[in-house]
Protein backbone atom coordinates (compact mmCIF):
# COMPACT_ATOMS: atom_id res chain seq x y z
CA UNK A 1 0.00 0.00 0.00
CA UNK A 2 2.52 2.39 0.92
CA UNK A 3 5.14 1.37 -2.28
CA UNK A 4 2.06 2.28 -4.37
CA UNK A 5 1.56 5.71 -2.56
CA UNK A 6 5.39 6.32 -3.14
CA UNK A 7 5.57 5.40 -6.46
CA UNK A 8 2.56 6.63 -7.15
CA UNK A 9 4.01 10.49 -5.49
CA UNK A 10 7.24 10.22 -7.20
CA UNK A 11 6.13 9.21 -10.77
CA UNK A 12 3.97 12.67 -10.42
CA UNK A 13 6.53 14.52 -9.08
CA UNK A 14 9.14 13.45 -12.29
CA UNK A 15 6.59 14.37 -14.71
CA UNK A 16 5.49 17.82 -13.35
CA UNK A 17 9.18 18.99 -12.52
CA UNK A 18 10.21 17.49 -16.82
CA UNK A 19 6.87 20.09 -16.76
CA UNK A 20 8.51 22.71 -14.94
CA UNK A 21 11.75 22.49 -16.94
CA UNK A 22 10.14 22.55 -20.70
CA UNK A 23 6.39 24.44 -20.80
CA UNK A 24 6.52 27.40 -22.25
CA UNK A 25 3.56 28.96 -20.31
CA UNK A 26 4.68 30.32 -16.89
CA UNK A 27 1.34 29.83 -15.02
CA UNK A 28 1.04 25.85 -15.79
CA UNK A 29 5.10 26.40 -15.00
CA UNK A 30 4.26 27.40 -11.40
CA UNK A 31 0.93 25.12 -11.25
CA UNK A 32 3.33 22.08 -12.53
CA UNK A 33 5.66 23.15 -9.59
CA UNK A 34 3.14 23.39 -6.76
CA UNK A 35 2.09 19.49 -7.75
CA UNK A 36 5.48 18.78 -7.25
CA UNK A 37 6.11 20.30 -4.32
CA UNK A 38 3.05 18.94 -2.99
CA UNK A 39 4.19 15.32 -4.07
CA UNK A 40 7.45 15.59 -2.16
CA UNK A 41 5.53 16.36 0.49
CA UNK A 42 3.82 13.32 0.51
CA UNK A 43 7.31 11.41 0.03
CA UNK A 44 8.41 13.49 3.21
CA UNK A 45 5.15 11.56 4.91
CA UNK A 46 6.41 8.27 3.54
CA UNK A 47 9.69 8.51 4.74
CA UNK A 48 8.58 9.23 8.46
CA UNK A 49 9.44 12.95 8.40
CA UNK A 50 6.11 14.74 8.79
CA UNK A 51 7.33 18.27 10.62
CA UNK A 52 9.48 18.79 7.19
CA UNK A 53 6.31 17.86 5.12
CA UNK A 54 4.16 20.52 6.74
CA UNK A 55 6.89 22.90 6.61
CA UNK A 56 7.20 21.98 2.73
CA UNK A 57 3.21 22.34 2.38
CA UNK A 58 2.92 25.32 4.62
CA UNK A 59 6.39 27.11 3.23
CA UNK A 60 7.08 25.79 0.23
CA UNK A 61 3.69 25.28 -1.34
CA UNK A 62 1.54 27.85 0.43
CA UNK A 63 3.79 31.02 0.86
CA UNK A 64 6.59 30.99 -2.13
CA UNK A 65 4.52 29.40 -4.95
CA UNK A 66 1.70 32.18 -4.06
CA UNK A 67 4.38 35.24 -4.11
CA UNK A 68 5.55 33.17 -8.12
CA UNK A 69 1.80 33.10 -8.97
CA UNK A 70 1.27 36.99 -8.00
CA UNK A 71 4.63 37.87 -9.43
CA UNK A 72 3.25 36.05 -12.54
CA UNK A 73 -0.37 38.00 -13.13
CA UNK A 74 1.54 41.45 -11.90
CA UNK A 75 3.65 40.66 -14.95
CA UNK A 76 1.39 38.85 -17.26
CA UNK A 77 4.99 37.21 -19.58
CA UNK A 78 3.61 36.54 -22.86
CA UNK A 79 6.16 34.29 -24.71
CA UNK A 80 5.94 36.23 -28.11
CA UNK A 81 9.41 35.97 -29.10
CA UNK A 82 10.37 33.43 -31.77
CA UNK A 83 13.10 30.67 -30.87
CA UNK A 84 16.22 31.94 -32.06
CA UNK A 85 19.51 29.63 -33.43
CA UNK A 86 21.29 30.90 -30.18
CA UNK A 87 18.74 29.50 -27.77
CA UNK A 88 18.67 26.11 -30.24
CA UNK A 89 22.56 25.91 -29.57
CA UNK A 90 21.96 26.29 -25.75
CA UNK A 91 19.05 23.71 -25.72
CA UNK A 92 21.27 21.24 -27.31
CA UNK A 93 23.68 21.73 -24.32
CA UNK A 94 20.89 22.16 -21.87
CA UNK A 95 19.82 18.45 -23.27
CA UNK A 96 23.81 17.24 -23.30
CA UNK A 97 24.58 18.41 -19.63
CA UNK A 98 21.21 16.95 -18.53
CA UNK A 99 22.20 13.55 -19.68
CA UNK A 100 25.85 13.84 -18.46
CA UNK A 101 24.57 15.36 -14.96
CA UNK A 102 22.27 12.44 -14.39
CA UNK A 103 24.22 9.61 -15.79
CA UNK A 104 27.56 10.64 -13.79
CA UNK A 105 25.37 11.34 -10.72
CA UNK A 106 24.00 8.13 -10.84
CA UNK A 107 27.36 6.26 -11.99
CA UNK A 108 28.85 7.89 -8.92
CA UNK A 109 26.29 6.84 -6.43
CA UNK A 110 26.07 3.21 -7.75
CA UNK A 111 29.84 2.57 -7.06
CA UNK A 112 29.54 4.00 -3.70
CA UNK A 113 26.42 2.65 -2.83
CA UNK A 114 26.40 -0.40 -0.06
CA UNK A 115 23.11 -0.61 1.91
CA UNK A 116 24.56 -2.74 4.60
CA UNK A 117 26.76 -0.26 6.12
CA UNK A 118 24.06 2.41 7.95
CA UNK A 119 20.79 0.80 7.78
CA UNK A 120 19.00 1.99 10.54
CA UNK A 121 15.39 2.01 11.49
CA UNK A 122 13.45 4.78 9.63
CA UNK A 123 11.37 6.84 12.63
CA UNK A 124 9.57 9.86 13.20
CA UNK A 125 11.52 12.70 15.23
CA UNK A 126 9.72 14.46 17.27
CA UNK A 127 9.03 18.33 16.60
CA UNK A 128 10.97 18.89 20.18
CA UNK A 129 14.14 17.17 19.58
CA UNK A 130 14.62 19.17 16.31
CA UNK A 131 13.80 22.51 18.12
CA UNK A 132 16.40 21.28 20.56
CA UNK A 133 19.22 21.04 18.03
CA UNK A 134 17.95 23.96 16.21
CA UNK A 135 18.26 26.17 19.09
CA UNK A 136 21.47 24.53 20.55
CA UNK A 137 24.18 23.46 17.92
CA UNK A 138 22.62 25.61 15.49
CA UNK A 139 21.68 28.80 17.17
CA UNK A 140 24.44 31.28 15.36
CA UNK A 141 22.76 29.53 11.69
CA UNK A 142 19.18 30.02 12.91
CA UNK A 143 19.84 33.85 14.27
CA UNK A 144 21.87 34.44 10.89
CA UNK A 145 18.96 33.27 9.32
CA UNK A 146 16.02 35.92 10.84
CA UNK A 147 19.13 38.50 10.18
CA UNK A 148 18.79 37.07 6.49
CA UNK A 149 14.81 37.26 6.62
CA UNK A 150 15.14 40.85 7.59
CA UNK A 151 17.38 42.02 5.26
CA UNK A 152 15.44 40.59 2.34
CA UNK A 153 11.97 42.13 3.26
CA UNK A 154 13.95 45.52 3.46
CA UNK A 155 15.62 45.12 -0.05
CA UNK A 156 12.97 43.28 -1.92
CA UNK A 157 10.47 46.50 -0.77
CA UNK A 158 13.64 48.79 -1.78
CA UNK A 159 13.93 47.13 -5.12
CA UNK A 160 10.45 47.00 -6.13
CA UNK A 161 9.26 50.21 -5.11
CA UNK A 162 8.73 53.11 -7.78
CA UNK A 163 11.20 55.92 -7.24
CA UNK B 1 9.62 1.52 8.19
CA UNK B 2 10.71 3.67 5.18
CA UNK B 3 13.89 2.61 4.35
CA UNK B 4 13.28 0.70 1.64
CA UNK B 5 13.19 3.89 -0.12
CA UNK B 6 16.85 5.09 0.29
CA UNK B 7 17.86 4.15 -2.72
CA UNK B 8 15.15 5.26 -4.42
CA UNK B 9 14.75 8.48 -2.90
CA UNK B 10 18.50 9.58 -3.77
CA UNK B 11 17.46 8.39 -7.21
CA UNK B 12 14.66 11.12 -7.56
CA UNK B 13 16.64 13.20 -6.26
CA UNK B 14 19.15 13.33 -8.78
CA UNK B 15 16.61 13.12 -11.36
CA UNK B 16 14.81 16.39 -9.60
CA UNK B 17 18.18 18.51 -9.44
CA UNK B 18 18.93 17.59 -13.72
CA UNK B 19 15.67 18.61 -14.62
CA UNK B 20 15.97 22.22 -12.53
CA UNK B 21 19.71 21.56 -14.42
CA UNK B 22 17.71 21.44 -17.58
CA UNK B 23 15.02 24.02 -17.12
CA UNK B 24 17.58 26.73 -16.20
CA UNK B 25 19.09 26.66 -19.25
CA UNK B 26 16.22 26.00 -21.32
CA UNK B 27 13.53 28.47 -20.37
CA UNK B 28 13.40 31.96 -21.76
CA UNK B 29 11.07 33.04 -19.18
CA UNK B 30 13.17 34.83 -15.88
CA UNK B 31 10.43 33.19 -13.89
CA UNK B 32 10.48 29.92 -15.32
CA UNK B 33 14.10 29.65 -14.76
CA UNK B 34 13.61 31.00 -11.36
CA UNK B 35 11.13 28.00 -10.40
CA UNK B 36 13.85 25.81 -11.93
CA UNK B 37 16.44 27.02 -9.25
CA UNK B 38 13.27 26.39 -6.87
CA UNK B 39 13.29 22.35 -8.44
CA UNK B 40 17.04 22.16 -7.75
CA UNK B 41 16.45 23.40 -4.12
CA UNK B 42 13.86 21.28 -3.54
CA UNK B 43 15.91 18.11 -5.09
CA UNK B 44 18.95 19.30 -2.29
CA UNK B 45 16.49 19.11 0.84
CA UNK B 46 14.69 15.63 -0.48
CA UNK B 47 18.53 13.98 -0.46
CA UNK B 48 19.07 16.39 2.92
CA UNK B 49 16.09 14.67 4.12
CA UNK B 50 17.05 11.06 2.92
CA UNK B 51 20.41 11.15 4.75
CA UNK B 52 19.37 12.55 7.40
CA UNK B 53 16.45 9.51 8.07
CA UNK B 54 19.11 6.92 7.61
CA UNK B 55 21.69 8.16 9.83
CA UNK B 56 19.16 9.36 12.35
CA UNK B 57 20.14 12.55 12.89
CA UNK B 58 17.22 15.30 14.07
CA UNK B 59 19.87 18.04 12.66
CA UNK B 60 18.24 17.27 9.02
CA UNK B 61 14.69 18.53 9.88
CA UNK B 62 16.03 22.14 11.42
CA UNK B 63 18.57 22.17 8.00
CA UNK B 64 15.84 21.74 5.60
CA UNK B 65 13.91 24.47 7.57
CA UNK B 66 17.07 26.72 7.53
CA UNK B 67 17.27 26.03 3.98
CA UNK B 68 12.96 27.07 3.07
CA UNK B 69 13.96 29.94 4.63
CA UNK B 70 16.44 31.11 2.74
CA UNK B 71 14.66 30.00 -0.23
CA UNK B 72 11.46 31.86 0.78
CA UNK B 73 14.46 35.29 1.08
CA UNK B 74 15.64 34.39 -2.27
CA UNK B 75 12.40 34.19 -4.04
CA UNK B 76 11.25 37.45 -2.80
CA UNK B 77 14.36 39.33 -3.66
CA UNK B 78 14.37 37.52 -7.04
CA UNK B 79 11.00 38.24 -8.00
CA UNK B 80 11.43 42.36 -7.05
CA UNK B 81 14.20 42.31 -9.05
CA UNK B 82 12.16 40.65 -11.74
CA UNK B 83 9.46 43.60 -10.96
CA UNK B 84 12.51 46.30 -11.46
CA UNK B 85 13.17 44.63 -14.59
CA UNK B 86 9.74 44.77 -16.10
CA UNK B 87 9.33 48.20 -15.55
CA UNK B 88 12.55 49.39 -17.14
CA UNK B 89 11.90 47.06 -20.39
CA UNK B 90 8.59 45.91 -20.28
CA UNK B 91 9.71 42.35 -20.72
CA UNK B 92 11.07 39.85 -18.63
CA UNK B 93 12.91 37.31 -21.27
CA UNK B 94 16.34 36.42 -20.58
CA UNK B 95 18.34 37.37 -23.60
CA UNK B 96 16.65 40.43 -23.77
CA UNK B 97 19.15 41.62 -20.97
CA UNK B 98 22.76 41.97 -22.02
CA UNK B 99 24.15 45.37 -21.02
CA UNK B 100 26.54 43.29 -18.64
CA UNK B 101 27.49 41.39 -21.96
CA UNK B 102 26.07 38.33 -20.82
Amino acid sequence: MLDILYFTLSTLAVLSACYVALSNNTVYCALSLVVTMLCLAGIYLVIQAPFVALIQVLVYAGAIMVLFLYVIMLLNPRQTEPVVASVIVRRFWARLLFLLLFFLISAWLWLIYSPAKTQTQWESVPVKTIATRLLTDFLLPFELTSVLLLVAIVGAVLIARRN
Amino acid sequence: MGEAYFGYNIFLSVILFALGVLGVLWQRNALSVFMSVELMLNAANLALITFAQQFGDAAGGGLVLLIITVAAAEAGVGLAIFIRLYRQRATIELDKATELQG
